[in-house]
């Protein structure tokens, strides 16, 4: 075989065969539930951040509770005249980006802001200026164009984004169907009775975990502070023909221990006076649970998304 | 612009397209520099300048040294060009560390004073095309090149975008006779240049960061909670992680050359089947190692006076090559120790043992030794070198920091890499992968591609890119 014949044979052979892994990868990954999912990135923060400034925006805004429990394509299937941006981060303060937004006289769409009781309560919050800092930090053009392309990748085919997909890294998903890591982990690394127990043993040391960083007791006196800030922002963005609306996630029990909805959810939502929803408020919605006492599984995404934005529709936000 | 990243593939297609469109070999080699400075730029343009600087700079006095008449000039205007260059190096790579070190040593003095915080910005490649630049001026000076008479040429030599940023350390005499005339395409050359580029893409996107790096972190970001053998693996891993790292980044800068009909020098040759350290700096960072072999050591006088001076020698070089790598005591630390090695090496052979270990064995010795350096290159602190070196010889946590399964999966992974070394020490890869049949090429090519395009996003940078 002549040299050139052996180049198209193998480039031909290479670019089929990958094509073929590809696509039967994307096949696997939707028929699990995986959908198309933009990876956390601070790039594709500023991305969203400046469709966001489109007047008919709708920004999705709040922490990796929001980022992996909102289905964008079911948000652009719902809202055909709005532009969904996800402005919601891994680790962010919904608070932060709210506050920006309130700030930015471009801003006039709408803002959807997940509300995490314990976000509120500033000795559990998270430090807001390093968040802020790091998304105006100076990236390099390359490294902004990169991922202006890869969002839009991401945003089409589900296995671009594998810390969202099924295989072959299930261990660095972030929304699983099921409890993540530890799932199947070590599956015939131990003898049966360790494997049954081990993920179980983990599963609750890791709650465990999160009780105590993330819901400690709220001061009262923190969180009228902070609603009077809340409620001073929206009014900006109201001002400038904008509306914002206030989401509470399906959580962890002790979330609900440590904040009853009718001491906390129920007084803050009346006293902003926007449209709100807790996942409570559906029926389809209200049995949902959290896969890691934080984060929603990915089967639930679309019905979570649906069902919020209907109850703010139906409430006159002008979606 | 990171190799692994979709704007680079669009910017090599763009470039391929116009590279083998039907304009003269001088276009080409325009539309090839424009390129280079906008790999270049695409990271920080203003730092372009100093790319200019170092071009220009050395470019009129190797001209100068050529035509000067007395060696005083010449020793002049070499001045010049080290002054200039290691100037530049010296202020971005080392003030910093310098300002640092004169504070620690005042403090220890009783003495006490604060320099504010330079916050001075690294340019991405600079110690590369430094050293490229300067081998240029040394060539010339010392008699073994002509001062080449086309800018263009030269301009292209310095920054020639596959190897700008993290090398291969290419010698003006190889690479500047290939501008002459456009290389004649190769149908053999496109098809190996594209398979390095693609398995130097596996080797970083998916054995470096995917696979190797999560165990590296993880336990050097918990050196004080480390026990023996989690310490032991992230050495390991660490170990994995730096070679898939940097000999997947040559493979791709040799693919993305040979492409295009360059041939830009070997700088790995599985350097962890290396039997002994003389041995495995012939295999890593190759370019590297002869630079400072050709131009540091040899000066000074090589082996040539004397056990002691020879030793002395041995000594500067790995000092200064640990520093070359970065601006902190941990990398002149490891530096030192293989200084250190290769001492004790030259040492064990004038013993002239009748017997000694199979080359497994001695290759596994040496590998082992390496990672116990590795363990300074990586860490941030001498205290967490420190927690890292106790756990590893037996005084560290008592409680697991690793789980058994992930032990496993690094020791299989490091053995998987070490075996490939060692099967491929003595042979050809090249020549191994070429012979197969094409289907039976686009079956290893397909799956690492896969891999490559799935992986997750890590957005790490190459490593050697900070040096």
């Amino acid at each position: 075989m002549s040299d050139r014949r052996q180049f198209l044979t193998t480039t031909i052979g290479t670019l089929i065969l990958t094509i073929g892994l590809c696509l039967g990868y994307e096949a696997l990954a939707r028929s699990r539930n995986y959908p198309p999912h933009v990876s956390e990135n601070l790039h594709l923060w500023r991305h969203w951040y400046q469709k966001s400034l489109h007047p008919n925006s709708v920004a999705f805004v709040g922490d990796s509770r929001a980022h992996t429990a909102y289905d964008l394509a079911t948000a652009r299937q719902l809202l055909p005249n709005r532009i969904p941006c996800m402005l919601a981060k891994d680790s962010s303060d919904p608070f932060v980006v709210l506050e920006r937004l309130a700030e930015d006289s471009r801003f006039g769409g709408i803002a959807i802001v997940q509300i995490a009781m314990d976000r509120i309560d500033p000795p559990n919050r998270l430090p807001l200026r390093n968040f802020v800092a790091e998304m105006e930090r100076n990236f390099t053009p390359a490294d902004y164009a990169n991922d202006v392309m890869r969002a839009a990748l991401q945003d089409r085919f589900a296995m671009l984004n594998p810390n969202c997909a099924p295989i072959p890294y299930a261990k660095a998903a972030i929304s699983m169907r099921s409890l993540p890591p530890w799932d199947g982990q070590f599956r015939g690394y131990f003898s049966r009775e360790i494997e049954v127990r081990l993920p179980e043993e983990i599963a609750q040391r890791q709650l465990a975990e999160f009780r105590t960083r993330v819901y400690a007791q709220p001061d009262p006196k923190g969180i009228e502070d902070w609603t009077q800030r809340i409620q001073a922002w929206i009014q900006q963005i109201e001002g400038r023909g904008g509306s914002v609306a206030v989401v509470f996630h399906p959580c962890d029990s002790s979330a609900d221990q440590v904040y009853p909805r009718d001491q906390f959810w129920d007084k803050f939502a009346d006293h902003l006076g926007v449209p709100s929803f807790h996942y409570t408020d559906d029926p389809r919605t209200a049995g949902m649970t959290t896969v890691d006492g934080l984060h929603i599984a990915s089967d639930d995404r679309q019905l979570l998304t649906r069902a919020m934005l209907e109850s703010l529709r139906k409430q006159g936000l002008k979606l | 612009m990171k190799f692994n990243s979709l704007v680079f593939a669009l910017f090599f297609c763009a470039v391929m397209a116009v590279y083998y469109s039907p304009i003269a070999w001088r276009h080409k080699k325009v539309v090839l520099l424009v390129a280079s400075y906008g790999f270049y730029a695409s990271w920080n343009p203003p730092f372009v300048v100093l790319l200019w600087i170092s071009t220009l700079v050395d470019w009129f006095v190797a001209r100068r040294i050529a035509g000067a008449d007395s060696i005083r000039a010449k020793r002049g205007f070499l001045g010049l060009s080290l002054l200039v260059n290691l100037g530049l190096l010296g202020y971005f790579k080392y003030a910093g560390f310098f300002a640092e070190t004169a504070e620690a040593t005042a403090t220890i003095f009783g003495a006490s004073f604060a320099i504010p915080n330079l916050e001075i910005l690294l340019p991405v490649g600079i110690s590369f095309y430094t050293f490229q630049t300067l081998s240029y001026t040394l060539d010339v000076y010392h008699g073994r090149l002509k001062p080449w008479n086309s800018f263009l040429d030269y301009a292209l030599y310095v920054t020639f975008f596959p190897q700008l940023v993290a090398g291969p350390i290419v010698r003006a005499r190889e690479f500047l006779p290939q501008c002459a005339a456009q290389p004649e395409f190769s149908w053999k050359n496109l098809d190996w240049g594209l398979a390095l580029l693609v398995f130097g893409l596996f080797q970083k996107v998916v054995l470096a960061d995917t696979l190797f790096a999560p165990f590296a972190d993880e336990v050097f970001a918990s050196a004080a909670a480390a026990d023996t053998a989690s310490a032991w693996a992230g050495t390991f891993a660490f170990a994995g992680q730096i070679l898939c790292d940097f000999s997947g980044y040559s493979a791709c800068a040799i693919g993305v050359a040979l492409c295009m009909g360059f041939k830009l020098p070997e700088n790995f040759r599985c350097p962890y089947a290396a039997v002994g350290f003389s041995d495995f700096w012939r295999r890593w960072h190759i370019s590297l190692s002869s630079w400072l072999r050709d131009y540091l050591y040899i000066p000074l006088g090589g082996n040539r006076r004397g056990l002691a001076r020879t030793l002395a020698n041995l000594m500067v070089v790995m000092l200064l090559g640990g520093l070359w790598h970065g601006a902190a005591w941990t990398f002149v630390v490891w530096g030192a120790l293989h200084g250190l090695f290769l001492i004790a090496e030259r040492g064990i052979r004038s013993l002239k043992l009748r017997r000694l270990p199979p080359p497994f064995v001695s290759a596994q010795l040496t590998f082992l030794a390496v990672c116990i350096a590795w363990v300074f290159f990586r860490a941030e602190t001498f205290a967490d070198a420190y927690a890292i070196f106790s756990a590893m010889f037996g005084f560290g946590a008592e409680t697991p920091l690793l789980s058994t399964m992930k032990l496993a999966q690094i020791f299989a992974l490091i053995a998987g890499v070490n075996l490939f070394c060692f099967y491929f020490r003595d042979r050809s890869f090249r020549d191994f992968f070429l012979q197969l049949p094409a289907l039976g090429r686009a079956v290893p090519m397909a799956i690492a591609l896969f891999l490559v395009l799935t992986a997750p996003i890590q957005d790490r940078a190459f490593i050697y890119f900070q040096f």
